[in-house]
């Protein structure tokens, strides 16, 4: 132990407390760096970015000096570039799906398409954006799930943010009967959008024929609405409807089917039986 | 009821067990005082407009409970209220029943009547516990398409080429629109978007509201300007009339750029 000891060489000691200060102002520059461009970053980009941003400068600062700390000790850094290349290598074939997801969410954080606390819908799955991480963005459905939806995945796949403009548009899917005033019922309909107050007054609604149905008149009624009043708006309107179609008498249709025998329709042979007729006691 | 040359709004006494009945345009609201809370009731009746607005000593005048209530609970109950008017909080979108045409390098000026908004508050705080239109309004978009733009209301406004017609409802406020057409080609108005958040609201002596004017220069097919002027709509001088409500959105004392279609439609 005493040997060791004095083997020690004082130039080595000296050379790694050297290495011990590098580090330690390296993690506390890092830091600051890190607080600053948050700070800067504040009002110019979104919560992802700023974090992002951080994350970037903190870790060079701290490469910068974590190499000057090795530097110090006398640690052949051409030795470690070297064995970083073939593992890199190796860790490139185990990652690709990893580092595809990472690269997949720059791209997102550059593109922002959608941003956290947006609504989204990705395939079958629409849900709030709670975060977007380094390989995923995570979403919480309206049923209360957790859904984790991998960058690549988004970047490949059509993505609808359902609230990206402060303003959506409904489209009612109305059909009355074959019987019923095309223009009577545009009037009604007309009517039922301008009382409801949380229908936009601009853009005006549409009002739109698509055609005559087996049983029905076919159209598709359209309003807009502040994004944040859709549902409410969705509900309210369909029960307005059919309240001033029923104050109207205007029929909403059932399918209807009408029978032939054949080319040359024969009646059909019917008969006629009595009350009377049918109760046993009255059968002599 | 305490209040200043008998008008309908200002501060006034609201002691406890005391009840209120305000009318104004179309709203009708009931304010309730109890210990340690006030309770604040109101919708929005098409019966008649009341343009001569008033607030009195009432029972109460909702046959079944009132479709917006609100109760606000206090440490220590305030011992009075503040009422005061206001302009809209988003722009006010008024339409011409017949869509106006102006000629190059012409002149008009309207005059308009926007509703009034109600702020409800206690005079020993400055939160405000209501602030609602007396018109029941409707939500519009005011933009060149559905992208870009601004969330307004859409009111039914009436507007004159005169200001006597309008001079007469105290339950609106009265703004006179100034329009030129600086460019080459023809202007052709379906609606106009009244800037009411950077307004203030005055009142004469006899009651009425006023708005300071506003002057809209279409230069060109794609750039128009909107100024506040200095000038009361009407002409009224300023030493005739009292600043009821300060603007929602201080503008700043320059002029606003704003694309064609955010002013015009």
């Amino acid at each position: 132990m005493t040997e060791w000891i004095n083997n020690i060489d004082a130039a080595w000691f000296m050379s790694v407390f050297e290495a011990l200060i590098y580090f330690i102002v390296g993690l506390i520059l890092a830091k600051m760096a890190s607080r600053a461009v948050r700070q800067w970053s504040k009002n110019r980009f979104d919560t992802h970015q700023q974090l992002l941003m951080a994350r970037v400068a903190s870790y060079l600062i701290l490469l910068v000096f974590v190499v000057m700390g090795l530097n110090a000790i006398g640690f052949n850094l051409g030795v470690l570039i070297g064995a970083a290349g073939v593992m890199s290598v190796a860790i490139g074939f185990a990652s690709q799906t990893s580092a595809s997801n990472i690269i997949s969410g720059l791209f997102l954080v550059a593109e922002r398409p959608f941003s956290v606390g947006d609504l989204i819908k990705v395939g079958e799955t629409t849900g709030e954006v709670l975060s977007i991480d380094l390989l995923s963005v995570k979403l919480r459905t309206f049923d209360n799930l957790f859904v984790r939806i991998p960058n690549e995945t988004l970047i490949k796949s059509e993505v609808t943010t359902l609230t990206r403009f402060p303003i959506r548009r409904i489209d009612l899917s109305i059909a009355v009967a074959l019987k019923e005033d095309i223009k009577a019922v545009r009037k009604v309909l007309e009517k039922v959008a301008e009382a409801n107050p949380l229908c936009l007054d601009e853009p005006k609604p549409k009002f739109v024929f698509l055609g005559f149905g087996d049983s029905s008149l076919n159209m598709q009624f359209s309003v807009w609405v502040k994004r944040e009043s859709f549902i409410e708006l969705k509900n309210s309107i369909h029960e307005e409807i059919k309240e001033a179609f029923d104050a109207e008498s205007i029929e909403i249709p059932f399918p209807h089917r009408s029978l032939y025998t054949g080319s040359v329709t024969e009646p059909f042979p019917i008969r006629l039986v009595s009350d009377a007729d049918s109760k046993p006691e009255n059968k002599d | 009821m305490v209040g200043r040359q008998n008008r309908w709004w200002g501060d006034f006494d609201f002691p406890q067990q005391t009840q209120w009945v305000m009318r104004c345009a179309d709203v009708c609201l009931e304010m309730h005082s109890a210990p340690h809370q006030w309770w604040l009731g109101y919708e929005w009746q098409h019966t008649t407009e009341q343009i001569e607005p008033s607030l009195k000593n009432e029972t109460s005048t909702f046959e079944s409970p009132p479709k917006h209530e609100h109760r606000f609970v206090f440490a220590e109950l305030p011992e009075r209220v503040a009422i005061k008017p206001a302009l809209a909080d988003r722009p006010v979108v008024c339409r011409p029943d017949v869509s106006v045409s102006l000629l190059p390098f012409q002149e008009v000026t309207l005059f308009v009547c926007l509703p009034l908004w109600l702020k409800i508050a206690s005079t020993s705080s400055e939160q405000t516990l209501l602030d609602i239109p007396t018109v029941k309004v409707c939500d519009s978009w005011f933009g060149p398409n559905t992208r870009e733009g601004v969330l307004s209301y859409a009111s039914q406004v009436s507007e004159q080429l005169d200001v006597k017609p309008i001079a007469n409802n105290k339950a609106r406020a009265a703004i006179e629109v100034r329009i030129q057409n600086q460019s080459d080609q023809m202007l052709t108005l379906d609606k106009i978007s009244v800037p009411a958040p950077n307004l203030s609201l005055y009142v004469d002596k006899q009651g009425q509201f006023w708005t300071q004017r506003i002057t809209l220069v279409r230069r060109n097919l794609d750039d128009a300007i909107l100024s506040l002027d200095d000038v009361i709509s009407g002409g009224l001088p300023l030493s005739a009339l009292e600043l009821v409500c300060a603007a929602r959105e201080d503008i700043g004392r320059s002029k606003i750029t704003k694309a064609i279609s955010a002013l015009f439609g």
